[in-house]
């Protein structure tokens, strides 16, 4: 099982948001760790967070192993080619290192774009907002029609590094979401069960794999848990009867590099 | 005076992070004040829409124009290779800005109607933080109604929704009533609305903080200018704390820079923003003769 560490972007007083960032992140990778993780859109807000992009940025340029992933994009909120670019670049400046992972819950009100006026189905939205993405990354002239989404002969670039679709992990759901998201010809690269408890990690990967029958086993599988539960966590961890990929440990802060080290300790 | 350049990171190897950061530092040892990146989040082999900005100022005599671009069908083209590529424009201004101390970083200009205010104003907040107050957010409204259509975005409305979104950054930022964004105490960025038509003038004077026009002649300069301080002036707010910036394609000889340079400045522009096109091998040897032109060393 590998370890991460994900964060909200605070800083401490007195220190810098960069020099913050670079020194966890670096130190995160010396340490063994195996990724760096955003909190996602709406724990941003919550936490009056920097953005978890850029903050993913500043992580690139100190590492150059570490996978750099966000944990809860809303892809209702932004627009698919604005969306598209952000990702593809950070993957560029990170020599590929980049991991997409997307909240398919209904976004906080008060997040939405206040001057659209339209009653939109976010999950709709946001569906047809990533196969907008993935045409954009992979198409050298790209297209996609659909119901909020039409367009054709788009040359987007830089694509991601291979021309690939960066991993894509999916937040754990409720059955009906992810019925959803594998009729859109969607099959989670990971499954991220968010700030889940031992027993709702378990009945998440078994609706998984109701969902999904055995492509449920190449599913990359996620735990993230607050840093107060970590070490408990990883001491479950066998005992569970399914399988954890990874456990990341979850701060509502940019950790001291102490905090960073002692994750793989 | 300010002199800016205008120029691009394509995502290319040939323009890589070591050289984008080169180029920022070499800008910055020349006395340059900015690098100011255009932004398109996608092109197109066929437009159905017009370019804008075809017809530039003569070097000779600025106030003349001079058309550079090409037309297809009677449509004038953006300037852009045939697999042009752009990066996401917020990172590569905190690269460059990474790798800098002094140097200005500029969106030339980034298409705001694109965005949702309420995720963009947490974009911008830490821009400012990573770049220690150094990012200058130049907005427009866009030309192509094919990249808002791959952007999901309504084209027709692209006006209204630029300049709501002004009003609610502005707004976002000093109140914050939602408790959503990080408290910095930094200022909000300045804002530079781009272009010179009628609604544009009127909505730098009353919703930017300043106006970045681009390839108008001097003459042009001069008339638009005077109508923007005429919006200000309606609008009781005051020159003092606006910035002006004049942008052009600039392709004639270096010694005809100084007198435009000049000319813009006399009537009212706080800066200048020259876009060379330069070519990764010779920017730096480009870079130099346009500091020593404009005497920018000394």
């Amino acid at each position: 099982m590998e370890h991460g560490v994900a964060c909200s972007l605070r800083t401490r007083p007195g220190t810098r948001l960069a020099e913050a960032v670079t020194e966890a992140a670096w130190t995160a990778e010396e340490a063994g760790l195996a990724s760096w993780w955003t909190v996602g859109d709406r724990e941003a807000a919550a936490d009056r967070s920097f953005d978890p992009l850029l903050g993913l940025q500043c992580a690139a340029r100190a590492t150059t192993r570490l996978r750099l992933a966000t944990s809860g994009d809303l892809l209702s909120l932004a627009s698919p080619a604005v969306r598209a670019k952000q990702l593809a670049t950070l993957d560029w400046l990170s020599r590929g290192r980049a991991e997409v992972g997307l909240d398919l819950a209904v976004p906080p009100p008060v997040l939405a774009d206040p001057f659209l006026e339209e009653e939109r189905d976010s999950l709709e939205v946001a569906l047809e907002h990533l196969a907008g993405m993935r045409a954009l990354w992979t198409q050298d002239r790209a297209g996609h029609q659909g119901r909020v989404l039409s367009f054709a002969g788009a040359i987007a670039l830089p694509k991601p590094v291979g021309a690939r679709v960066p991993k894509t992990h999916v937040r754990a759901t409720s059955t009906e979401v992810l019925e959803r998201v594998v009729a859109a010809g969607v099959v989670p690269d990971g499954w991220l069960a968010w700030q889940q408890s031992a027993d709702e990690l378990v009945h998440g990967i078994g609706e998984l794999t109701a969902v999904v029958g055995d492509a449920a086993e190449q599913v990359r599988r996620t735990w993230f848990v607050p840093v107060a539960d970590y070490y408990a966590a990883r001491d479950s961890v066998p005992g569970l009867g399914v399988r954890v990929d990874e456990l990341v440990a979850v701060l509502d802060h940019v950790p001291a590099p102490v905090e960073v080290a002692a994750l793989a300790a | 005076m300010e002199i800016g350049l205008v120029d691009l990171f394509d995502g290319s190897e040939e323009r890589d992070v070591a050289f984008m950061a080169e180029f920022g530092r070499t800008a910055e040892e020349l006395g340059f004040s900015g690098i100011w990146l255009p932004e398109h989040l996608v092109f197109f082999d066929e437009y159905t829409s017009a370019y804008p900005y075809p017809n530039a100022p003569s070097a000779s005599d600025p106030d003349k124009l001079e058309t550079h671009n090409k037309s297809v069908g009677g449509r004038a083209r953006v300037e852009a290779a045939a697999d042009q590529g752009l990066l996401d424009i917020l990172q590569a201004a905190a690269e460059v800005c990474a790798a800098t101390t002094r140097l200005r970083v500029g969106s030339s200009v980034l298409l705001l109607p694109l965005r949702n205010v309420r995720t963009f104003t947490r974009e911008l907040m830490t821009l400012a933080e990573l770049t220690d107050d150094r990012f200058d957010l130049g907005v427009g409204v866009g030309w192509s109604a094919e990249e808002f259509g791959a952007c999901g975005s309504p084209f027709k409305t692209r006006g209204r929704r630029c300049e709501q979104n002004m009003v609610e950054l502005a707004r976002q930022w000093a109140e914050d009533a939602d408790g959503l964004y990080p408290q910095t105490g930094r200022a909000l960025p300045r804002m530079l609305v781009g272009g010179h038509s009628p609604v544009a003038l009127r909505r730098a004077a009353t919703a930017g903080t300043g106006w970045y026009p681009w390839n108008l002649t001097v003459s042009q300069f001069g008339e638009h200018h005077a109508t923007y301080l005429r919006h200000l002036e309606e609008a009781g707010r005051d020159r003092a704390e606006q910035h002006v910036v004049a942008g052009l394609r600039f392709t004639g000889e270096l010694t005809a820079l100084p007198d435009v340079v000049g000319r813009y400045a006399e009537l009212g522009a706080d800066g200048v923003n020259l876009s060379l096109r330069m070519t990764a091998e010779s920017y730096a040897e480009t870079m130099s003769a346009v500091s020593d032109a404009v005497g920018l060393a000394a």
